[in-house]
């Protein structure tokens, strides 16, 4: 194979790995967001599952499929960080609607320190990197 | 649910629940049946007000942004290498296989001439399957992933054939009248002489740019009808394409007719 060839075919091989590599870091750090993010929307009151996907739906890049939300909200309620309650809606059958609990409370606030100081710590090593 | 739907629009309904069933079953930290339920309100949610039975075209619309099931962000943990897809199961695969196979079982009776025109039909059917089959993955808003390798092999092999035909047909056709008519063929040697052979090829030449200067105001007209005939490869061909080959057909009648002129002389 000629030289060019080659170096073409492992520069294409490296430029490939590196989108996978990418692809991944952005589907956990996507997954690690979209649990803190409806924490932080259920905390704000009892709320009805599609009014968090409305909410959601706003963030860039944050919820690139939404029925993701459904099987997390399903994960957050077996692990008693949500709890749930069906109310009657005047336009049709009863809603579900989801509320933090204790727990759940508990951990949103940790998340969000947790978050707070991260992205001050990152801030700071991008603006050394300049 | 509130929502009622046309057939067309329950089956596809159906089919998406059914598919968000096989890819949370894998799921052991979802309740699959309470998701099922959300998925649901949020349907209703979704086209409450809206003019009722829902059909397929605008449920599709509301699918799309829920997204494919497998695709969910997986809610176990995410194995490295990238995220979690849900098995495809058994069922998931015949089609490909059984169009792969066909196309096979058909290249190879065509090779040993068997039992004609079976090869051909056989081939026929796995392009017409192949296409349905895709056109309902689409429907359903799955993901094609490795059935790729199993559903494509047939419709880019039959595209390329129908394409060369559409796109060069001429060129066979005035080479052969030219070389196998005698009387055409002595007047060729008369006209060119020893360069005969080349005055024929130019002569096909302009005959395939005359043929594409007539296929590229067609292409022009029917760009979308060109782009689903080679469906899935050729949806991005539009009106610029038709242009181009407009121009190429001129540059290449023009270019060969001008040479074949200079010859002449």
């Amino acid at each position: 194979m000629p030289y060019h060839a080659l170096t073409a075919t492992m520069h294409s091989m490296i430029v490939l790995g590196a989108v996978d590599i990418a692809d991944n870091w952005t589907t956990q750090l996507r997954k690690g967001l979209l649990e803190l993010c409806m924490l932080n929307v259920i905390g704000r009151g009892r709320v009805y599952g599609y009014d968090i996907v409305r909410q959601l739906r706003d963030v860039d890049a944050l919820v690139v499929s939404e029925g993701t939300i459904y099987p997390i909200l399903s994960r957050l309620k077996r692990d008693g960080l949500v709890r749930t309650s069906l109310e009657e809606s005047p336009s049709g059958p009863a809603r579900k609607y989801y509320e933090l609990t204790r727990r759940g409370e508990q951990l949103r606030d940790d998340m969000n320190g947790h978050w707070d100081l991260l992205t001050r710590g990152i801030a700071v090593i991008r603006e050394r990197a300049k | 649910m509130t929502t009622t739907f046309t057939d067309d629009g329950r089956a596809h309904l159906d089919r998406y629940l059914h598919r968000l069933r096989l890819a949370l079953s894998s799921q052991l930290s979802v309740d699959v049946s309470d998701v099922e339920r959300d998925i649901i309100s949020h349907i209703d949610a979704e086209l409450a007000g809206e003019p009722q039975p829902i059909g397929a075209q605008r449920l599709t619309a509301v699918l799309d942004r829920l997204g494919p099931p497998d695709r969910w962000l997986p809610v176990d943990d995410v194995p490295a290498g990238g995220p979690a897809i849900a098995p495809r199961s058994a069922a998931e695969w015949r089609l490909p296989v059984v169009i792969l196979t066909l196309f096979v079982l058909g290249i190879f009776s065509f090779m040993q001439m068997l039992l004609w025109p079976v090869p051909l039909l056989l081939m026929v059917v796995s392009v017409l399957t192949a296409r349905a089959w895709l056109s309902s993955l689409v429907q359903e808003g799955g993901e094609i992933g490795a059935r790729r390798w199993f559903v494509y092999p047939p419709l880019v092999t039959m595209y390329a054939l129908l394409a060369s035909v559409v796109i060069a047909w001429p060129l066979p056709l005035v080479v052969g009248m030219l070389t196998d008519d005698p009387v055409m063929r002595a007047s060729m040697v008369r006209w060119f002489n020893d360069r005969s052979d080349v005055a024929t090829a130019l002569a096909a030449f302009t005959a395939v740019g005359a043929w594409w200067l007539i296929l590229g105001p067609a292409l022009y007209r029917f760009h979308r009808a060109a782009g689903r005939a080679f469906s899935p490869f050729a949806d991005w061909f539009g009106r610029r394409h038709a242009l181009w080959a407009t121009l190429a057909g001129a540059l290449l009648a023009g270019g060969s007719a001008a040479l074949l002129f200079r010859m002449s002389l």
